[in-house]
């Protein structure tokens, strides 16, 4: 009788703690999980850019359209061509520890047989509490060693630059009126991506 | 068999002793919460207050730590509002029929005179 009891002591005890403990577990695991977001102290950018040549093209690329459509109702040149689609992922971090972040990166590109590659840089400034972020753009032409004279280093010659704020997903076109007849009228269409998956 | 009978008799008891008291009138300890009762909802109450107060909180910190995404976010009505562009050269923005797309247009110098 008296083991019946205790038994029945044990169960009734032991109910509280079957229905607690996960529900006390769960928080507990959510918690570590929300610090773990809070401190994080580094962002990822992905920079999508479209690099398009203006005039002489008459084929349309869908992957440029709308753009395309938009250049079309501003500017008078006879078609676009997509030159190349280069990505830049830049990884944001609070060097300064003043709640800021900042990151860069470059990519070469190469136009077809051209011997003359270009250099694409971003340099990205932003706050955590900011949904904008600061991107200076720059595209240069580089010489390379094969086909300059007399020089140290690979002289560099700055196409387009300019410092843009810019949302997630919203785009940029930059583009510069050409200074010489020979010179391609190259457009840079630039469209940040915060924390791709 | 022994034991069964055991545990029958032991239910009968309580139950009929929670009659009992509830028979003897509507006095305190009559109404008073089992105490099984009382262990299992006091921490379950607290448990849940705990989950709320988690889940309030990650959500604060989340509207302000980071860059938001425009993921389930109506976007800005037009992004010439907030616009800032700088560049050595002069340059013009032009906006466009899409309010997410804006072009800077950089001039030669004899171009801006």
């Amino acid at each position: 009788m008296t083991e019946t009891a205790g038994m029945i002591e044990r169960v009734r005890n032991s109910i509280p703690a079957v229905f607690v403990l996960p529900l006390l577990l769960g928080p507990l695991a959510g918690v570590a999980s929300a610090q773990e977001e809070t401190t994080r102290d580094f962002q990822q950018v992905r920079f999508r850019f479209y690099l398009v040549q203006a005039d002489g093209f008459t084929e349309q690329d869908p992957e440029i359209a709308g753009v395309v459509n938009e250049l079309r109702n501003l500017f008078n040149f006879r078609g676009y061509r997509l030159v190349s689609t280069p990505i830049v992922n830049v990884v944001l971090e609070d060097r300064s520890g003043i709640d800021r972040w900042d990151g860069s990166g470059t990519q070469r590109i190469v136009v077809g047989d051209s011997e003359m590659p270009w250099e694409l840089a971003v340099d990205v400034r932003a706050s955590p509490s900011s949904p904008t972020i600061r991107v200076e753009v720059r595209l240069t032409s580089i010489v390379p060693w094969s086909i300059r004279e007399n020089a140290r280093r690979d002289p560099v010659e700055v196409y387009l630059e300019a410092s843009v704020t810019i949302r997630d997903c919203q785009t940029v076109v930059l583009g510069s009126t050409r200074t010489s007849a020979e010179e391609p009228v190259l457009i840079l269409v630039l469209t940040p991506e915060f924390d791709p998956a | 068999m022994r034991n069964m009978n055991a545990l029958l008799e032991e239910m009968a008891v309580r139950a009929s002793e929670r009659v009992r008291t509830l028979e003897d009138g509507l006095g305190a300890p009559a109404l008073r919460r089992p105490a099984w009762k009382r262990w299992t909802w006091t921490p379950l109450a607290a448990a849940a207050a705990v989950a709320a107060l988690v889940l309030v909180r990650g959500q604060g910190a989340d509207q302000g730590g980071g860059l938001e995404s425009s993921a389930g976010v109506p976007p800005a009505t037009n992004m010439m509002a907030e616009l800032d562009v700088e560049a050595e050269k002069p340059f013009v923005v032009f906006p466009t029929t899409d309010p997410d797309i804006a072009v800077v247009w950089l001039l030669n110098p004899k171009e801006s005179d």
